[in-house]
C-alpha cells in the first residue's frame, strides 16, 4: 500500500484521481461494499455500471466525503476520504434532484457557488455561463418548484459545476430522464471531459456506457470486471454490453 | 361502500404501522395529564414571611400574629429578623414579605389610636403577594379581638383598639403589578423558543428530504459552519419578533417593564441558539413534517408547565423542581423576569446566562453530532 505523505501535492496529472484500496462499507450486518480496489486515471470518463443496490451510490457518497469507509481506503486526488480539503475540487450531482424548491434557479446556483467560495463578479459570470450551457437563461428567475422535471435536472447538474470542479461525481444523472435530455446530458459530459474534467458517472443504462473511457462492473458491492468498453465486449465475445455484463456476472457467481 | 372501506382500511393500516405516532398519541396525553395533575394537586410551598415587633413589649402581638397566620399552613414565619435586615432578606429570597410594627406605632396601638402596620412585599409574584395579603386580612379581626381582650385585662386606660392602617411597600413591581406583567417576560422567550425550534427543525428536515443535505455534506461546509449558518439565518427574524412583542407589550398593553433592551435581547439570543440546535437535533428523529409537529406536545408542553411560566418554580413540588432545572426555559424565564420585573443589571443575571450558555453548548454539540450522523448512516 502506498502511503500518501501529509503534504502531498494534489495537482499531479499522472496520479489517479480516485484510488480504492480494499474499500468496505457495512450498514449494520449488510455489506454494501466488499473490498473494492481500483484506480481511476485523471482526465477520463469512468462509468460505474451495475443494477440497483449494487453499491454505486454508496461508493460515490464515500468518494464525495459524505460517508465513512468501514474498512480499507478511498483516496480522492491523493487524499484519504473523508477530507474536506479536497471538496472544493469535487462536484457532486446527486441521484435525486437536490435543489431548494422555494428559491429561483439563479439563487440555487448562487447559493452553491458561495458555499464553495465562488463570489462576486466571478460567481455572476459562472452563473451566466452555466445557465447558457443548460439553456435556462430565460428561466433564471423562475422558482425551482415551477419549472419542469427536465429543467430541474439541468439546474441540478449546473449546481454541481458552479465552482469548476476538477473531478465530477454523477450519480445516475440520466435515471428517469427522457431520451432527448439524455442525449443532451451526455453532450454536456463530453464537453466537460474535453475541458479536462475527470468524471465518474454511475448508470444502469448500458447504452450510455459506450460513451465512457473505462467501465467498472459492480454487483452486490464487488467489482465484477473493469476495463475499456471495447475490451470488455471483446473478452466476452458479444456485440452488446448487456450480454457482456451477463457474461461476467455468470462467470463470477455471487 | 367497499370503496369507502378500502380507503378507511388503508388509512388504518398506515396509521397502525406508524409506531412512533401511536406511542406518542397515547403516551403524551397520559404524561401531560399526570404532570398537570401532580402540579395542581401539590401543596404549594408555604409563603415565607417575617414578623418584626418591638422587643419584649411587642412580643405578645408578634406571637399572636404568627399563630394566626400559620394556622392553615399556607404561611410560615421565618424568625430572627430585625427591621434593618428585611430588605436584604427580601432580595435574596429568604423571605417574601415582612410585617413590621414599629415602636412608635406599637405605643399608638397601646394608646388605642390608629396605628400603622408596615407590610413589605417582595412583589415579583403578584399571585402569592395577593394570597398573603388576603391571609393578613383574614387574621386581622381575630387578632384585634384577642388584643382587645388582653389589653382590656391588662391596661385599664384603654377601652378600644382601632384596626391598624396597613401600609404596603413593594420591593419589585407595585400595587398595580398584576398577572399580565408577571406572564409577559416568559411569554416573550417562549414565543422565540417555539418559533425557532419549529422553523429550524422543519427546514432542516426539508434539507434532508429534498436531498440538499447531501450536497451540503459534500461541500466544504463543516458541521459547525452549518449550525452557525442556520442560527444566523433565523436570528434576525427571532430578534425582530422579540422587538415587536416588546414594543407591543410595553406601549400598547402597558406592561410593567424595567431593564435594558440589550440585556433582554442577549438572553433572547441564547434562547434562539438553544432552540435552533434543539430543532436540528430533534429533526433527526423525524421522518417528515408531521412527525416534527408531534414533538410539540412532548417538547413544548412540559416546558410550559415546568419552566416557571405559569407558576414560580419555587412553589412547585421538590421532585418537579429538579426536573425544571434541567429545562433551558427555566433559566431564560428567571433571567427575563429578573431583568424586566426586578430591573436587574446584566451582571446580576450572569448565573442564569451561564446556565443558558451551557445548554447552548450542549445543544450545539448535539446539532453537530446530528449532522455528522447523516453522513455515517443512510
Amino acid at each position: 500500500m502506498r502511503v500518501v505523505p501529509a503534504r502531498h501535492k494534489i495537482e499531479n496529472m499522472m496520479d489517479p484521481v480516485v484510488r480504492l484500496e480494499g474499500l468496505q462499507k457495512r450498514f449494520g450486518s449488510r455489506e454494501a461494499l466488499r473490498g473494492l480496489s481500483l484506480e481511476i486515471p485523471a482526465g477520463i470518463t469512468y462509468g460505474l455500471i451495475g443494477p440497483n443496490g449494487s453499491g454505486k451510490t454508496t461508493l460515490i457518497r464515500i468518494l464525495a466525503g459524505i460517508s465513512k469507509p468501514s474498512a480499507g481506503g478511498a483516496f480522492v486526488l491523493g487524499r484519504r476520504m473523508p477530507d474536506r480539503s479536497v471538496s472544493c475540487a469535487l462536484g457532486y450531482m446527486t441521484q435525486a434532484v437536490a435543489l431548494y424548491q422555494d428559491l429561483t434557479v439563479e439563487e440555487n446556483l448562487q447559493f452553491f457557488g458561495r458555499v464553495y467560495g465562488v463570489t462576486g463578479a466571478r460567481l455572476q459570470k459562472r452563473v451566466d455561463e452555466l445557465l447558457e450551457l443548460v439553456s435556462l437563461s430565460d428561466r433564471r428567475r423562475s422558482l425551482v418548484e415551477e419549472v419542469s422535471g427536465g429543467m430541474k435536472r439541468r439546474v441540478s447538474l449546473a449546481c454541481a459545476l458552479v465552482h469548476e470542479p476538477k473531478l465530477l461525481f454523477l450519480d445516475e444523472p440520466t435515471a428517469g430522464v427522457d431520451p432527448e435530455l439524455r442525449i443532451q446530458f451526455w453532450d454536456y459530459f463530453r464537453r466537460l471531459a474535453a475541458s479536462g474534467v475527470s468524471i465518474l458517472v454511475s448508470t444502469h443504462h448500458l447504452d450510455e456506457a459506450f460513451r465512457c473511457d473505462r467501465l467498472g462492473l459492480l454487483r452486490e458491492g464487488a467489482l465484477l470486471k473493469e476495463g475499456a468498453p471495447g475490451d470488455l465486449r471483446r473478452e466476452a465475445q458479444t456485440e452488446s454490453l448487456e450480454e457482456a455484463f451477463m457474461y461476467f456476472a455468470r462467470r463470477t457467481p455471487p | 361502500m367497499s370503496r369507502i372501506l378500502a380507503l378507511s382500511y388503508r388509512i388504518f393500516r398506515q396509521f397502525a404501522r406508524d409506531r412512533r405516532t401511536l406511542v406518542l398519541m397515547f403516551l403524551v396525553p397520559v404524561l401531560i395529564m399526570s404532570l398537570f395533575t401532580w402540579l395542581l394537586r401539590a401543596k404549594p410551598e408555604p409563603f415565607r414571611a417575617a414578623i418584626v415587633v418591638p422587643e419584649k413589649s411587642g412580643e405578645m402581638v408578634g406571637d399572636l400574629l404568627r399563630e394566626l397566620l400559620t394556622k392553615n399552613g399556607r404561611v410560615i414565619i421565618v424568625p430572627g429578623f430585625s427591621e434593618k435586615g428585611i430588605d436584604a432578606a427580601l432580595k435574596d429570597g429568604r423571605i417574601q414579605a415582612a410585617i413590621v410594627l414599629k415602636d412608635a406605632d406599637f405605643e399608638q396601638m397601646q394608646a388605642g389610636k390608629r396605628a400603622r402596620l408596615e407590610v413589605a412585599l417582595e412583589g415579583s409574584e403578584p399571585m402569592s403577594s395577593r394570597d398573603f395579603l388576603s391571609q393578613l386580612q383574614q387574621v386581622q379581626k381575630p387578632l384585634l379581638d384577642t388584643l382587645r381582650g388582653l389589653v382590656a385585662l391588662s391596661d385599664e386606660n384603654v377601652q378600644l383598639i382601632a384596626p391598624p392602617e396597613i401600609e404596603l411597600r413593594f420591593l419589585y413591581g407595585g400595587p398595580d403589578f398584576g398577572e399580565a406583567d408577571y406572564f409577559a417576560p416568559p411569554t416573550i422567550c417562549f414565543m422565540a423558543f417555539f418559533f425557532v425550534f419549529i422553523v429550524t427543525g422543519v427546514s432542516f428536515l426539508r434539507e434532508r428530504s429534498q436531498g440538499t443535505m447531501e450536497r451540503l455534506l459534500a461541500s466544504p461546509l463543516s458541521q459547525f459552519e452549518i449550525i452557525v449558518g442556520y442560527l444566523f439565518g433565523f436570528l434576525p427574524f427571532a430578534l425582530a419578533q422579540t422587538g415587536v412583542i416588546l414594543f407591543f407589550v410595553f406601549y400598547i398593553l402597558n406592561i410593567h417593564y424595567l431593564g435594558h433592551l440589550a440585556s433582554v435581547l442577549a438572553v433572547e439570543f441564547l434562547v434562539v441558539l438553544i432552540a435552533s440546535n434543539m430543532g436540528i437535533f430533534f429533526s433527526s428523529f423525524a421522518k417528515n413534517e408531521l412527525q416534527m409537529i408531534q414533538f410539540i406536545p412532548l417538547m413544548v408542553l412540559p416546558q410550559v408547565l415546568l419552566s416557571g411560566m405559569l407558576w414560580s418554580v419555587e412553589s412547585m413540588p421538590k421532585a418537579l423542581q429538579y426536573l425544571a432545572y434541567i429545562l433551558p426555559l427555566t433559566y431564560a424565564n428567571l433571567a427575563l423576569r429578573n431583568l424586566m420585573i426586578k430591573g436587574f443589571s446584566f451582571a446580576q443575571i450572569l448565573p442564569e446566562v451561564g446556565a443558558l450558555l451551557v445548554f447552548a453548548l450542549l445543544m450545539a454539540a448535539a446539532g453537530i453530532l446530528t449532522i455528522r450522523k447523516f453522513g455515517a448512516l443512510d
